[in-house]
């Protein structure tokens, strides 16, 4: 009846994909008690946007995957960036609620698509498992978008903003209507689960606690609607850490059996190189932040800030602003180097150096 | 084949494609965008209030409508209640709320924890709090020596100074640019006003 299997190994389960999410949970309620509401944009820069450098690094740096999806690697972001474009200029909040829902999709296909590898580490399910898997996380996720607070006041703003006013009564019909397709599902599905152990096969419990674990995460942060914060920060830690021990452990994999081509990939990932897929990460934020020219003190948790320029009345010298600052920043910068250069041509072209003398 | 492969993007396109449109002609056809802080958005508030009555964002939209009809308790009262909540996500109340104890002349015991409540949790906003002074007879340089006392003050980022007579009184109306991580202190800025 019950086969498990691992996607990393027990241990290592255990601690990414079965009790991250309550750890996520915790760090996210201790956010929210001891600091202020800039920890979202902390947590974006030291997880989320990382955990894209993990996916370009799988895509753009590995041959393998480049050769297999060359056309759409460079079609897809060339279509994203015309769509994000047109969106800007013409209809900014379909563009917002584009990026949401995405978001939205995105966050079920990653735990679906964990839930599927769980199935094939353990050869467990039936081949329509992944359907109704699938389908288990739109009913599940769809629910809590609608019936959670937090999430209703947001579509229901946006419905209004498109002027589609709608009234208390439609959207109590919508909850009943969500209430009916899950209580309509889940036994439909529990009889998917019967019928594969009738028929034989086996069940991967592991991947049930692992759904079990992260729509705890999601439902227990969207009802507790004091603060999107939590959500937020919880959301983005499990979603995003969960992704980069992946793509970390499939690419020691595939580093490992040596049957993939070298390439940017195997430089910065594979056995003991841990360290330097996580600095490529936090480097790749810092790069990021530094060209939409944002502050790097938002990696702060708002409990760092960067000495702020004061002003020295006394020399008739106003405070920076924030663009002055980075203004002073750039200029110190261009000063550093120059000033370095000053330094190191001080002692590297002594003629009377025999060394110096050798290159001449 | 080729839809197989490009199916997620032509899904994506289609509904922007069907949103956006609608999105076009509503802001095309709308002077400017719903202010749900406004009477406009009663419609709006009375929804979530059925919805979510006991959330805090539902509170502010329910205190800015009272607000806007007249009823400056009825204000206070449900803003006190969504900050009573440690809301944190929702600078538009924190930074209203500031500004609505200065524009009241509030204690300064109320406005500090307001605005530091503010500034902490956003503190990159390039939001503002503006601030009006009934000044006396003009003298020479009054707004060098003004701007030259603001920048003494460590919480301030930058100003901008606008005079104006309101009923025969001038009027120093002071916009205020904050500096992260600075404790916001208002006597500060009055002591500056008072050196006029």
């Amino acid at each position: 009846m019950f086969q498990t299997g691992y996607i990393l190994s027990r241990r290592a389960d255990l601690i990414w994909f079965l009790g991250l999410p309550f750890a996520a949970v915790f760090m996210a309620l201790g956010a929210q008690r001891w600091l202020p509401f800039v920890v979202v944009a902390s947590i974006n820069l030291w997880i989320t946007v990382p955990h894209h450098y993990a996916t370009w690094v799988r895509t753009y740096g590995m041959p393998e995957d480049w050769q297999r999806f060359r056309e759409r690697l460079l079609v897809g972001p060339l279509v994203i960036v015309l769509l994000t474009a047109a969106g800007l200029v013409w209809a900014p909040i379909t563009l917002l609620l584009l990026v949401m829902a995405w978001d939205h999709q995105h966050s079920i296909m990653q735990q679906h698509g964990f839930g599927r590898v769980y199935d094939f580490k353990a050869g467990t399910g039936t081949p329509a498992t992944g359907r109704f898997d699938l389908t288990l996380h739109w009913v599940l996720y769809s629910f809590m978008f609608v019936n959670a607070p937090m999430f209703r006041n947001l579509w229901i703003r946006e419905l209004y903003k498109m002027q589609i006013p709608i009234s208390a009564a439609f959207v109590d019909g919508v909850l009943l209507v969500s209430w009916i397709v899950l209580a309509t599902y889940v036994p439909f599905y529990l009889l998917h689960v019967w019928k594969t152990v009738r028929s034989g096969r086996a069940v991967n419990p592991i991947k049930y606690a692992f759904i079990g674990a992260s729509y705890f995460l999601w439902y227990f942060t969207a009802w507790h609607t004091n603060s999107i914060l939590l959500f937020a920060i919880a959301h983005r830690i499990m979603h995003g850490v969960q992704y980069i021990v992946m793509v970390h452990f499939f690419l020691k994999r595939k580093a490992s059996n040596k049957l993939s081509k070298p390439g940017f990939w195997s430089l910065v990932s594979g056995p003991g190189r841990l360290r330097w897929f996580l600095l490529g990460g936090g480097a790749y934020a810092v790069l990021v932040q530094l060209l939409i020219n944002r502050p790097l003190d938002e990696f702060g948790f708002g409990v760092v800030n960067f000495a702020p320029y004061q002003a020295i009345p006394e020399f008739g010298l106003p405070g920076l602003g924030y663009a002055g600052g980075y203004e002073l920043f750039a200029q110190t910068l261009i000063s550093a180097y120059a000033m370095t250069h000053y330094y190191v041509d001080s002692f590297i072209w002594k003629v009377r150096d025999k060394q110096v003398q050798a290159g001449l | 084949m080729w839809f197989k492969r490009y199916r997620l993007l032509a899904v994506i396109w289609g509904i922007a494609l069907v949103v956006g449109v609608r999105e076009y002609r509503v802001s095309r056809e709308m002077e400017q965008p719903v202010d749900f802080l406004t009477a406009e958005g009663a419609s709006f508030a009375d929804v979530m209030s059925h919805l979510n009555p006991d959330e805090p964002d539902t509170d502010f939209l329910q205190g800015m409508q009272a607000l806007f009809a007249g009823d400056p308790v009825g204000f206070r009262s449900r803003i006190e209640d969504a900050l009573a909540s440690d809301i944190k996500h929702n600078e538009m109340l924190l930074q209203f709320y500031g500004q609505y104890l200065v524009d009241e002349a509030a204690d300064w015991r109320e406005v500090n924890p307001a605005i530091n409540r503010w500034r902490s949790n956003f503190p990159f906003s390039k939001r503002t709090i503006t601030l009006q002074f009934t000044v006396g007879p003009p003298i020479a340089n009054e707004a060098a020596l003004l701007r030259q006392a603001l920048s003494r003050v460590p919480w301030i980022a930058d100003s901008e100074l606008q005079l104006s007579t309101v009923d025969g009184d001038r009027v120093w109306s002071v916009t205020l640019m904050f500096r992260r991580g600075e404790t916001v202190d208002v006597r500060q800025v009055l002591a500056a006003m008072s050196s006029l």
